[in-house]
């Protein structure tokens, strides 16, 4: 899947920013190196990024930097991106809309829903995973727990490496598998991909959510 | 290694040693060493190697000094040539001589009198570039951006050898942009000064714009919807 792009120049027009506010944060690692792609243009080399990573971004430094100091903040960002070590409670998940009670009751670690039960990252994010693909009406709630279940004992093995999930279906059979990327993928004709997701983009928008 | 019980170190005439946490570290003379160096504070006089990566408060330099992995420093000031093989973050950044760098250099306050060699991005918040040499940066990025000729180049100017005392850039782009002597592809910014000397194939900006009559712009475009 191709990601869309937007250039540096582009993006300051967008967001507002200055090319001096651009190069602090990216010194001071609040945006990350890889968010640099070099391509070339009819003008030469240009810098683009990922589009929706960069503006959520940006809009996190933009709406906390009066709360916390620049370094504090690329300190939250910036940790290992795929597993952050993160904390929350049940009640932090459902009141900033990262799980939804239906999910947090059926697949929640205790029974019954605790708003104190505390979560860890690789707890919640699989919970996080399945409600973005039921809210959109992609999967139903019985493969959800197939897919926590695969997160929950694939993911920890892919140590911080960026990957692919891919949930498919053929003759109403559904599996989903991870793959690190970038990989191609084909199938034979009978199978559907119902959906495939980054999950360094979810991670990024989970960070988003609970800063 | 505890935090309380780091050591010095400390090197005088020629010798080499291992890297490590060291609380501060001093060399006077010729010494290589060998792996990454964390420490308060490095000071050199003389010539040093480093194999590996270096992160400190402080580095203050006299002399020569190589490093091939990444430098982190809140604080460099120094004076001759320093050659870094990998990438350089720092704070605040005032130097005098020869800086070579393979990769990008990124700082809040560079000041440079001499010259500059850095084959990646060249970024920050105020950069104040006094050549005295030939300069190239493939980019440069920042808030504001200062390029002159040192004083002392008049020297150079009376023997007839300041031709070589250029900056060469594919793409400078800046809030403030004071360009002398420079040669570049692109220069993008708010406010942007051209002063002599420069050829800039294409110059975009959305602010105040002055060229030199001894400039030359191919192209100029200014960029109405930013502004």
């Amino acid at each position: 899947m191709e990601r869309e792009l937007i250039s540096k120049k582009e993006l300051l027009e967008l967001t507002g920013i200055s090319y001096g506010q651009l190069y602090r944060w990216k010194r001071k690692r609040l945006i990350p190196e890889e968010w640099f792609i070099r391509k070339s243009t009819f003008t030469g080399q240009e810098t683009f990024f990922p589009k929706e990573l960069i503006l959520g971004r940006i809009d996190q430094i933009i709406n906390k930097k009066d709360d916390l100091s620049l370094d504090e903040l690329a300190e939250k960002l910036s940790q290992s991106p795929l597993v952050p070590d993160m904390h929350a409670t049940a009640g932090e998940l459902l009141e900033r809309n990262i799980v939804s009670k239906v999910v947090l009751d059926r697949y929640g670690i205790t029974h019954g829903s605790e708003r104190g039960a505390v979560y860890s990252f690789p707890e919640f994010f699989p919970l996080f995973v399945i409600d973005q693909l039921l809210a959109a009406g992609e999967i139903s709630l019985e493969e959800g727990g197939l897919l926590v279940e695969t997160l929950n004992e694939q993911w920890q093995k892919l140590e911080g490496k960026p990957c692919d999930l891919l949930f498919f279906r053929k003759m109403g059979l559904s599996t989903c598998v991870i793959v690190s990327v970038p990989a191609e993928l084909h199938f034979d004709k009978g199978v559907k991909v119902v959906a495939r997701l980054s999950l360094l983009d979810l991670t990024e928008q989970v960070k988003g959510k609970l800063i | 290694m505890a935090e309380g019980t780091k050591q010095d170190l400390k090197v005088v005439g020629n010798s080499s040693c291992a890297g490590g946490q060291y609380r501060r570290v001093k060399i006077t003379g010729e010494c290589t060493i060998a792996g990454n160096v964390e420490c308060e504070k490095f000071s050199c006089t003389g010539d040093a190697t480093v194999h590996g990566n270096l992160q400190t408060e402080e580095l203050s330099m006299t002399g020569d000094m190589q490093i091939t992995g990444d430098v982190e420093a809140k604080k460099i000031r120094g004076k001759g040539d320093l050659a870094i093989d990998s990438r350089i973050c720092g704070e605040d950044v005032s130097f005098s001589g020869n800086l070579e760098v393979q990769g990008d250099c990124e700082s809040g306050f560079l000041e440079v009198y001499g010259g500059i060699q850095i084959q990646g991005l060249l970024s920050a918040e105020r950069l104040q570039l006094r050549m005295l040499g030939p300069c190239q940066a493939r980019e440069i990025g920042g808030g504001d951006l200062d390029v002159k000729r040192s004083k002392g180049t008049i020297w150079k100017q009376l023997f007839g050898q300041d031709s070589s005392v250029v900056l060469h850039a594919e793409l400078i782009e800046g809030d403030v942009v004071s360009l002398d002597y420079t040669k570049a592809g692109v220069v993008r910014g708010k406010d942007v000064v051209i002063g002599p000397g420069c050829e800039i194939e294409r110059l975009e900006y959305w602010g105040k714009v002055e060229v030199h009559p001894e400039a030359s712009v191919k192209e100029q475009i200014y960029l109405k919807e930013r502004a």
